[in-house]
């Protein structure tokens, strides 16, 4: 089953570019899990479902998180063959700390995707970390909607690790509905072979003092393609806003593909918005830099991508750091999984 | 007669078909310290890059020989691995890259570095300790949100994980910053005692060498070494400036 | 605390440019489109009948085409139903302004267009409404080889073989709606052609006016500049303020061959009621260079986005922009980078201001294929919005396929901070002067690369907006 313009930006460009949105074929595996009505709607109403619509169809296992003063407030969503798609809910209550983990795993060929759909809700002076790990062989794919809503002084600080995939679509929209709303976000991916990493993310910061910060780094090899599509929405009403996101792609392939629309939409004057990408071969100056330590190019590259999984075995939380740790070994052997583990003793020391 | 460790003969280079180094000669003696002082713009820095082979500058004539082997052609990396170490003003920003695993890298290329994880950690730990650097920092991004002083460290701390034999510390911005020149006084004194290299200072500014044995002088004008001599030099210099050299270069 | 009362920003006050001039006596075709209005053009015209062919197919296209449903401003107030696409004063071209009839003699004056010809300019070309009114240049320059002249004058001399292989070569009818129209309904405009190694010291000037009301003006500029050659062109366009929609769908087509360099500039200045929806377009061959030097300040609607495809090895572009939206204006700029050959080297800086609800987008591409190993681009745009009734969007998008390439982008978007203001009032300014002084400031790297008379336009364009009593 064909689905168009999936994951699209909000505010978009010239069609030719092929950078708005992307299409999805669901293997026929899947679609035999779609409820027949929402199949027929779509043929009836020749309506174009969005990712969360599809996702949100695929699942079927439910679950309702809720972070209070009572619970540990520590929850996992575990993506793997036994429950492949799932619908998360969580709310994080007035003032409490939560922590929601992810995990999008797999080595066989056996579950051919992976689908989760998260919808967020953070009371008041709540904050909500969400680690999100996927690492998975290329036969897999994984499918990924989240959408948030931050009250007065909620933080949301998503860490995200895109490791391995064959294909991975992720959305994600944070809605900064009241002042001082933050949202500071932080992804990570390494995409080789013939991986096809899509990515949205929407920030709309519609009150005053909202705060959003997206740092979004990696490396493309071998076929790798990846989409990035970043939007700051600073709507009007959201005086003293800051909007920053910031890119740098290591492109270390011959024959990769890296599109990137990073936008910022501003209705607002006293707001600050900034975008930086940096994206392609390290500039002249930090090769020369890496070299006077015996570092070439393509160590460099080697470098980069060490460092992303040395970064999910340290800034993750112990089952999702221990799954990239196993990941790590299995695709791509025990020295990798040596050094990562021992970047995660390292942190653990100091 | 101690053996030269670094041997420039007849050095020449530009940027840019710009012509910055003419005819340098310069000997460094194995375990010995120097240093190379001029007035701003006088090619000192430019000597440091040339030595490591940056690709911004064109070597249009001479030759560069360390341990007994012409590298006038070899790439920076290879220089890099045969023993040199430049420090920079401050490394380069590389988001993404943690401190901890750039060190990682940099000694796994280096088969006389290779440890086991355990060994290294403890070593880097360490380092950061002697430094007084918050091992901590080792976990940030390369370069990304730290101080003058700080980046400094991160600079003193990979010429004592590394023990080059030949450390060239381009120290020419440094007499601003205090925090910063303390922490190179710092690194100085600590790479004499752990290592029999040889020691390569950059500056203008002698105030980084009060606590420092320097063996040899150097004055570069113009792109040209006018004088040689020992550490009475440098009191000759902090008294009378580059003056002299200056007028009798045109 | 009460709060500071924030200068208010008048509307340009455009008495420059809005000046209307009697349509007496004028030929003017019938509104609407029709294949018997492109036939009636061309037969005007003389035309071969090549170019009627790509006329007619062009009309089929746009009847065809759409406007893209999910980007860009709205056209929904542009009814071609009611846009003549050819007016005429029915007088013919001439090489003296002596004998240009005397209305349009006088609008040029006023424009300050003889004056700089005789000063600063190699030649000059005035098109008023559909067709051209006047066309000269120095003898000097014509000794060297160099052709300036009306496309259409050209297309009847020994020039036509040339034409007709890069006329609509390098946009296409095919390319969007209004490059369709445009292929259809084209009338006016210049044709440059500079031999091989001819570099001209002054600039050549082309000035458009659009007098009629309800009107539509679709010149073609089409510029070839052989190996090793230099030009700086110049483009100028401005029209009276109506009630009704006018239409603007030119289309430039810039060839640059080996070596050579070609600096355009433009002021873009139409009236508040003026469609501009503008095709340019240059061809860049090995070293060969190409720096677009854009203020955009009038249309009620804007698309433009200058484009380079940059074919030849070490190939560069530069692009420098500024956009100022003022009340009513939706103008959505930027510029297209396309990098196909090793070393090609992109820079583009852009500017845009927003103001009294205007709303100014910027709008880039930058596309690096595989080929274009050791490319590199750096991208850089800064929005200013001037109240909190405007709007500043930023969508740049980037398609890098090589690994060798870098591709650097950065955006700001923010206001003048208060402390600025209350530093420069510190200093004895006032709040409007001290504004006006940032905003100058702010547009002064694209303004120092304009032509000076161009350049003091904008910065009177500028001041007028900035001028305004406190309160």
């Amino acid at each position: 089953m064909e689905f168009k313009h999936l994951n699209a930006a909000p505010a978009q460009t010239w069609n030719w570019l092929a950078i708005n949105d992307t299409d999805l074929r669901l293997p026929d595996s899947l679609v035999a899990f779609l409820p027949s009505s929402f199949c027929k709607a779509i043929e009836e109403k020749k309506e174009t479902p969005r990712l969360r619509d599809i996702i949100e169809a695929l699942a079927q296992k439910k679950n309702t998180f809720i972070g209070d003063e009572d619970s540990q407030n520590a929850f996992t969503v575990l993506l793997d063959s036994d429950n492949p798609a799932q619908q998360t809910s969580i709310t994080v209550k007035k003032g409490c700390h939560a922590r929601l983990s992810i995990a999008a795993l797999g080595r066989e060929i056996d579950t051919q995707a992976t689908a989760h759909a998260l919808t967020i809700l953070l009371e008041e002076g709540s904050s909500l970390t969400v680690e999100h790990l996927v690492a998975q062989s290329d036969q897999q794919m994984h499918l990924e909607a989240i959408s948030a809503a931050l009250s007065k002084n909620a933080r949301l600080l998503p860490v995200q690790f895109f490791l391995g995939s064959g294909q991975i679509l992720s959305g994600m929209d944070v809605q900064m509905n009241e002042e001082g709303a933050k949202f500071v976000g932080s992804v990570q991916y390494a995409v080789d072979s013939d991986q096809v990493l899509d990515l949205t993310y929407t920030l709309l910061q519609k009150a005053p003092r909202t705060t959003s910060s997206l740092q979004v780094s990696g490396v493309l090899s071998d076929n790798a393609s990846k989409t990035l599509r970043a939007t700051i929405d600073l709507q009007k009403g959201c005086k003293g806003a800051q909007g920053t996101e910031n890119e740098t792609v290591v492109l270390a392939g011959d024959s990769v593909i890296n599109k990137t629309l990073p936008t910022i939409l501003c209705a607002e004057d006293d707001v600050e918005g900034n975008h930086g990408a940096t994206i392609g071969s390290l500039s002249e100056e930090m090769l020369f830099y890496l070299a006077s330590r015996g570092i070439t190019e393509d160590d460099a590259a080697t470098l980069m991508k060490e460092a992303i999984l040395d970064n999910a075995a340290t800034s993750l939380d112990a089952p999702l750091s221990d799954a990239a740790l196993s990941w790590a070994q299995w695709a791509q052997g025990p020295e990798a999984y040596e050094t990562a583990s021992s970047a995660r003793a390292f942190v653990e020391e100091v | 007669m101690t053996k030269n460790l670094l041997s420039i003969k007849d050095l020449s280079a530009s940027v840019a078909d710009k012509p910055i180094l003419h005819n340098v000669n310069l000997n460094l003696e194995e375990n010995t310290t120097h240093v190379l002082m001029g007035p701003n713009g006088a090619g000192k820095s430019t000597l440091g890059h040339v030595i490591m082979g940056d690709p911004s500058y064109s070597v249009d004539n001479g030759s560069i020989t360390f341990n007994g082997t012409d590298i006038t052609d070899l790439t920076t990396d290879k220089r890099s691995l045969s023993g040199i170490f430049l420090s920079f003003q401050a490394p380069v920003e590389i988001p993404g890259v943690p401190l901890y695993s750039f060190l990682r890298t940099v000694c796994g290329l280096r088969p006389n570095l290779k440890s086991s994880a355990k060994q290294f950690r403890k070593r880097v730990t360490g380092l950061a300790n002697q430094l007084d650097m918050n091992p901590a920092h080792l976990t940030r991004e390369l370069g990304v949100g730290f101080s003058g002083g700080e980046k400094k460290k991160v600079e003193m701390l990979q010429l004592l994980l590394l023990q080059p034999k030949l450390a060239i510390l381009d120290e020419t911005d440094s007499g601003l910053d205090v925090d910063a020149l303390a922490v190179v006084s710092q690194g100085i004194q600590a790479y004499r005692e752990s290592c029999d290299g040889t020691l390569l200072i950059i500056t203008h500014n002698t105030r980084i060498l009060e606590r420092v044995n320097v063996d040899k002088t150097h004055v570069m004008v113009n792109g040209s070494i006018v004088a040689n001599g020992d550490a009475k030099l440098i009191d000759d210099i902090d008294a009378n400036g580059f003056e002299a050299w200056e007028k009798a270069a045109g | 605390m009460c709060a500071r009362k924030r200068s208010e920003v008048k509307d340009v006050d455009r008495s420059l440019y809005d000046f209307v001039k009697s349509e007496e006596g004028y030929e003017r075709f019938a509104d609407g489109l029709s294949p018997e209005i492109v036939e009636e053009i061309s037969a005007k015209k003389n035309e071969p009948a090549w170019m009627l062919e790509l006329r007619l197919k062009s009309l089929a296209l746009y009847e065809k085409m759409t406007m893209p449903s999910n980007w860009g401003p709205s056209i929904k107030g542009l009814d071609m139903n009611h846009i003549s696409t050819y007016v005429t004063s029915g007088d013919t071209q001439v090489d003296s302004w002596e004998e240009v009839p005397e209305d349009i003699k006088d609008t040029f004056e006023r424009l300050g267009i003889p004056e700089a010809e005789r000063t600063s300019l190699a030649g000059v070309g005035a098109q008023y409404d559909s067709e051209l009114v006047y066309h000269n240049m120095r003898e000097e320059v014509a000794e060297q080889g160099v052709v300036y002249s009306g496309i259409e004058e050209a297309l009847h001399g020994p020039y036509e073989e040339i034409i007709r292989d890069h006329f609509m070569k390098l946009v296409p009818p095919t390319d969007h709606k209004f490059a369709a129209l445009h292929g259809a309904v084209w009338s006016g405009g210049s044709f440059v052609f500079v031999p091989a190694g001819v570099h001209l010291d002054f600039p050549l000037q082309s000035y458009f006016r659009l007098n009629a009301a309800g009107a539509g003006q679709f010149e073609h500029t089409l510029i070839i500049l052989e190996k090793g050659a230099d030009l700086h062109f110049i483009e100028g366009c401005s029209a009276p303020k109506y009630n009704v929609a006018n239409l603007h769908a030119g289309c430039v087509e810039l060839f640059v061959a080996e070596d050579a360099h070609l600096r355009y500039s433009t002021i873009e200045n139409w009236s508040k009621n003026m469609y501009n929806l503008n095709t340019k377009r240059a061809r860049v061959e090995a070293r060969g260079s190409i720096e677009w030097v854009s203020g955009s300040f009038g249309s009620h609607v804007g698309y433009l986005y200058p484009s380079s495809l940059l074919m030849g090895e070490n190939a560069t572009c530069d692009f420098l922009g500024i956009t100022f939206a003022g009340a009513t204006q939706n103008l959505d700029t930027g510029c297209k980078v396309h990098m196909a050959a090793p070393n090609t080297r992109a820079n583009v800086e852009t500017k845009s201001l927003s103001k009294g609800g205007g709303i100014s987008t910027f709008r880039s591409s930058v596309v690096v294929t595989p080929a274009a190993s050791n490319a590199r681009a750096s991208v850089s745009c800064q929005s200013l919005m001037l109240d909190d009734e405007s709007r500043s969007d930023t969508i740049p998008a980037m398609d890098v396929r090589c690994q060798s390439a870098q591709v650097g982008h950065e955006a700001t978007i923010g206001r003048i901070s208060d402390e600025t203001i209350f530093y420069l009032m510190c200093r004895g300014l006032t709040e409007a002067d001290a504004r006006a002084m940032v905003v100058n400031g702010f547009a002064e790297p694209i303004s120092k690369e304009l032509p000076l008379e161009y350049a003091v336009e904008m910065n009177n364009l500028i001041k007028l907006e900035m001028e305004g009593a406190i309160g």
